[in-house]
């Protein structure tokens, strides 16, 4: 067999295979039936007016080998209400209210300019888009949907220039058994990580109002 | 006409100003503090809450983040900022030769004067590029517990203010006429990292507060 045959054959095993080497490695594959998906996640997002969950963040710093970790609280209430309350290893508050964004710190309280603070504007988009059930729709992004060890995983490509800046990736994962975000992994370009896990998740639970206005 | 007598009127009262420091008193010569591998501090690892305010002709403005300044196993050191979901805003870099180089950066921060005051503020506190020894010791105001050693510059000057039990409280970076950066410390070894800085930027118009985060504090 001529030597070009040859590895005509081997690149075409490893384009057949790459796909699923890859997803073997991850334990997700594609989702098949993504309209069935998508309307599960608009379904369980319309039935849902409240979430509550504690979270943990990492950020992960390649190069440096290196981890800052913080914690706090999150909620969200319908329509469009996200408090995301961090304890420690300090106090800060972010709550978005419409199209509001509010932020406390230990020295004041400040209304965003999301002009000028597109991060926060977009991670809090995104989150806002996963409890609506509409990340498939935000155009800034290119979203692949796979299935694996009981959670959907959402990444999202960014498409627009000014998210190319800030992120290569958005993972976002959902428990298949409700729907709820389990995991939000924001990847930027340098190759630094930010993993936020969501636990002791509570939905359709009594919150304030008074948790997402100006405190 | 006109124009020259308020050009003049502007150039007596710019001489007529007063300078930066009024004449100093010579400090009883220290000899380890003349030079300034004895005032460098010593660390790994530092994770302050960072809070920035400041001001322009037309508004105010806020940031808040978390500084991490890490010294890697070569001897060289990133100071990153990032604000409190993770993302970062800038990430220097200065080898084990002390040169500097930006390796990451918000393109809201990449503008050539910002990192330049950035990089020196981040250079005065670690005692980056300060010549090997210092050029005087003073005492200022009759205070005689603290001594103000004195480091030229490329533009000025800089004094590193050290206490008799050789504590830092305070960096002051001017030219002759005038402060330029202030640090106010809170008293520290002059080996260690501060738990609390506040770098005021007198003619840039901004402040950084810098609270040291406890190692342990997020378990």
């Amino acid at each position: 067999m001529p030597v070009l045959h040859k590895i005509s054959i081997l690149l075409f095993s490893l384009n057949v295979c790459f796909p699923f080497m890859l997803s073997a490695q991850t334990g997700f594959v594609p989702v098949k039936d993504m309209t069935q998906m998508k309307a599960e996640l608009i379904k369980n997002n319309q039935a849902t007016q409240t979430v509550s969950s504690n979270f943990s963040q990492t950020k992960s710093m390649k190069m440096l080998n290196e981890k800052v970790v913080s914690k706090g609280l999150f909620y969200y209430k319908k329509n469009n209400r996200i408090r995301i309350e961090y304890t420690s290893p300090f106090q800060y508050l972010l709550i978005m209210n419409g199209g509001n964004i509010i932020v406390q710190d230990e020295h004041k309280t400040n209304k965003v300019n999301t002009r000028n603070s597109k991060s926060l504007q977009s991670a809090n988009r995104i989150m806002m888009d996963c409890m609506t059930g509409n990340v498939f729709s935000n155009k800034d992004f290119e979203v692949q949907c796979l299935a694996g060890q009981g959670k959907y995983l959402l990444q999202l490509t960014p498409v627009a220039a000014s998210m190319k800046n800030l992120f290569s990736r958005i993972d976002i994962y959902l428990e298949q058994s409700d729907y709820s975000v389990s995991r939000l992994t924001l990847h930027e370009a340098g190759g630094d990580y930010t993993v936020m896990d969501f636990t002791n998740r509570k939905k359709n639970i009594s919150l304030s109002d008074a948790l997402f206005s100006n405190p | 006409m006109r124009f020259f007598l308020i050009l003049s009127l502007c150039c007596i009262v710019a001489a007529c100003s007063k300078p930066a420091y009024p004449p100093l008193e010579q400090a009883k010569y220290q000899r380890e503090l003349r030079q300034s591998a004895y005032l460098a501090p010593e660390f790994d690892r530092a994770l302050y809450r960072c809070l920035v305010d400041g001001k322009t002709f037309l508004k105010s403005y806020h940031l808040s983040g978390l500084l991490l300044i890490k010294k890697t196993e070569d001897h060289a050191v990133n100071v990153i900022f990032q604000n409190e979901m993770g993302i970062t805003y800038f990430d220097f870099y200065w080898d084990k030769n002390g040169m500097f180089r930006v390796n990451q950066i918000m393109p809201q921060f990449n503008k050539t004067a910002l990192v330049q005051t950035l990089q020196k503020d981040f250079e005065l506190l670690m005692r980056k590029g300060l010549p090997k020894y210092a050029n005087g010791q003073f005492h200022f105001n009759g205070d005689r517990d603290t001594t103000y050693v004195r480091f030229p510059l490329s533009k000025g000057f800089v004094f590193y203010l050290v206490t008799q039990d050789r504590q830092l409280t305070g960096i002051e970076n001017a030219d002759e006429k005038k402060k330029v950066v202030v640090f106010q410390i809170s008293p520290t070894p002059l080996k260690e990292l501060p738990e609390h800085i506040i770098i005021r930027h007198l003619r840039a118009n901004f402040t950084i507060d810098l609270k040291k985060i406890p190692e342990d504090a997020a378990e």
